[in-house]
């Protein structure tokens, strides 16, 4: 057996089998350092029991405090509700006020339709069309576009999320935020362009993973990655978690999705998920590959090497 | 594990499927029953006493908010946890730049050999909380679970929602920053 000091740690957490403790109890016996690396981890599990415990000075606040805001919170659900419809309101009456008397009668708006139009086109002119449309809707404009935040197609909440940052509109954003569910953040002062922090672009960056996982397809999200989230610490520490937890999920067609993701995107390798892998018949190729172009390195199918490999980094 | 026998699950589950049946008194039960673990966890998540305070409040109301899809697949405890480790990873995120300026801060500040006798428990509790601040998120998060719990590798695993892989892992390079940081405390 090697010196393995997660081994010994884990020996001195209680988490290896009979077997395996058995193993690692002939190795302290004849290797002096994993010896003083066992007391090393026993002494510092002392000092961390050193840490003060902290305690609630008054419960009873505590809890007051708790049903306080538990009651606040429902409160500004109804108040939501209420700004949702003053927004519209006043959404109408701006319309009311300024629209030209020979306006002729329109068709119903697709949302869907126009949505989906306006995140393929790229002249301002055109796109801009479509956003008098929305807004000349009111509410129900309003209302619709919030609920595209939610549609099934990635590209459809882009674009709802374009239009109702475009709009500019003080109100608008506290919606967006509350359907984000993030209230704590703010964002950029009025007139700028939001930018990628916005919790409800947060928030199709997180749809268009559930996309991703549901389709095995992570087309729309390269996009969008490409488009604007590429540098975003939010993005890509969810993302990375994300990539592991679909390498864990035992099933071929996520852990699939899981190495196309890796091998796009340049997120740190959770190698100690992919090596297991290399065993498998329908991903081994597709892990050494990856493996490879990703370390310029080539140690085959054997994880043991690649494991050594990764350890000394 | 501590924690696991002195919070009988059977107990919260029986509470939660009162507080989904309209008692919210049952809620508040839940909260006396976890308010002391959940404000310890998010202390040393934060290191600070405020902000833990508020974390774990707004985890509460978080959990009354979702608690009524709760399904029981996961004891409340672990599913509260997981709450509070996703709200405090919201607070980071969004307050990245002034997490970074108070660990300079932390990382100017002298740290000096252990003097044994001299040193104050306190202090040097203190110290070593400093130094676990400064670890990256998930290592801190294991790290804190698995100190401030005593939980096992599985536990933590359904907390964080990694596998046991990750947190054997993470609990490592966690353990060896710590060793290199604290080594004159050894």
């Amino acid at each position: 057996m090697n010196c393995q000091p997660e081994q010994i740690e884990a020996y001195q957490d209680g988490e290896l089998s009979p077997r395996e403790k058995l193993e690692l109890e002939e190795h302290l016996a004849g290797c002096a350092a994993c010896r003083e690396e066992l007391d090393r981890t026993r002494n510092l599990d002392l000092l961390l029991r050193k840490i003060p415990e902290g305690e609630i000075s008054d419960r009873e606040r505590y809890l007051k405090e708790v049903r306080s805001l538990v009651r606040r919170r429902r409160g500004l659900s109804w108040m939501g509700v209420a700004a949702l419809f003053l927004l519209g309101l006043t959404v109408w009456n701006v319309y009311e006020a300024i629209k030209p008397d020979e306006d002729p009668p329109r068709e119903p708006l697709s949302i869907r339709s126009e949505l989906l139009r306006f995140s393929s086109l790229e002249e301002e002119t055109s796109r801009k069309e479509i956003l008098d449309r929305f807004q000349a809707e009111g509410e129900p404009g309003i209302r619709a576009l919030i609920a595209a935040l939610e549609d099934e197609d990635v590209r459809v909440q882009i674009a709802a999320t374009q239009v109702l940052s475009k709009i500019r509109d003080e109100r608008v954003r506290e919606l967006l935020l509350k359907v984000a569910d993030r209230p704590e953040e703010t964002g950029g002062e009025d007139g700028e362009e939001w930018d990628l922090e916005d919790p409800a672009i947060t928030a199709c960056f997180y749809r268009a993973m559930e996309v991703a996982e549901r389709d095995s397809d992570p087309g729309n999200l390269f996009s969008l990655l490409e488009e604007a989230g590429g540098e975003d610490p939010e993005i890509m520490d969810a993302l990375s978690e994300w990539v592991e937890n679909l390498l864990q999920s035992g099933r071929v067609s996520r852990q699939r999705l899981s190495i196309r993701i890796l091998g796009h995107v340049g997120l740190e390798l959770p190698w100690w998920n992919l090596l297991p892998l290399l065993a498998s018949p329908e991903l081994g190729g597709m892990v050494l590959d990856l493996l490879r172009s990703r370390t310029g390195k080539d140690f085959g199918s054997d994880p043991e090497p690649w494991r050594r490999h990764f350890q000394e980094l | 594990m501590g924690e696991v026998s002195e919070f009988d699950p059977v107990v919260d589950a029986e509470l939660v499927l009162r507080f989904q049946e309209g008692s919210e008194g049952a809620f508040d039960d839940l909260v006396r029953r976890h308010m002391d673990a959940a404000y310890r966890f998010c202390l040393r998540l934060t290191g600070r006493g405020s902000e833990a305070e508020e974390i774990s409040q707004e985890g509460f109301v978080r959990a009354y908010r979702m608690l009524g899809s709760f399904r029981g697949e996961a004891h409340f405890r672990s599913w509260l946890f997981r709450i509070l480790i996703n709200l405090h990873r919201d607070r980071v995120r969004s307050r990245r730049r002034e997490e970074r300026r108070k660990l300079e801060m932390v990382e100017k500040k002298p740290v000096q050999a252990a003097v044994g006798s001299e040193l104050e428990a306190r202090e040097l509790g203190e110290i070593v909380q400093q130094r676990i601040l400064k670890l990256p998120d998930r290592q801190r998060e294991v790290m804190q679970l698995h100190t401030d719990r005593n939980l096992g590798y599985r536990e933590i695993a359904q907390i964080l929602g990694c596998s046991y892989e990750d947190v054997k892992m993470n609990l490592c390079l966690a353990r060896k920053k710590l060793k290199q940081d604290l080594a004159g405390y050894l």
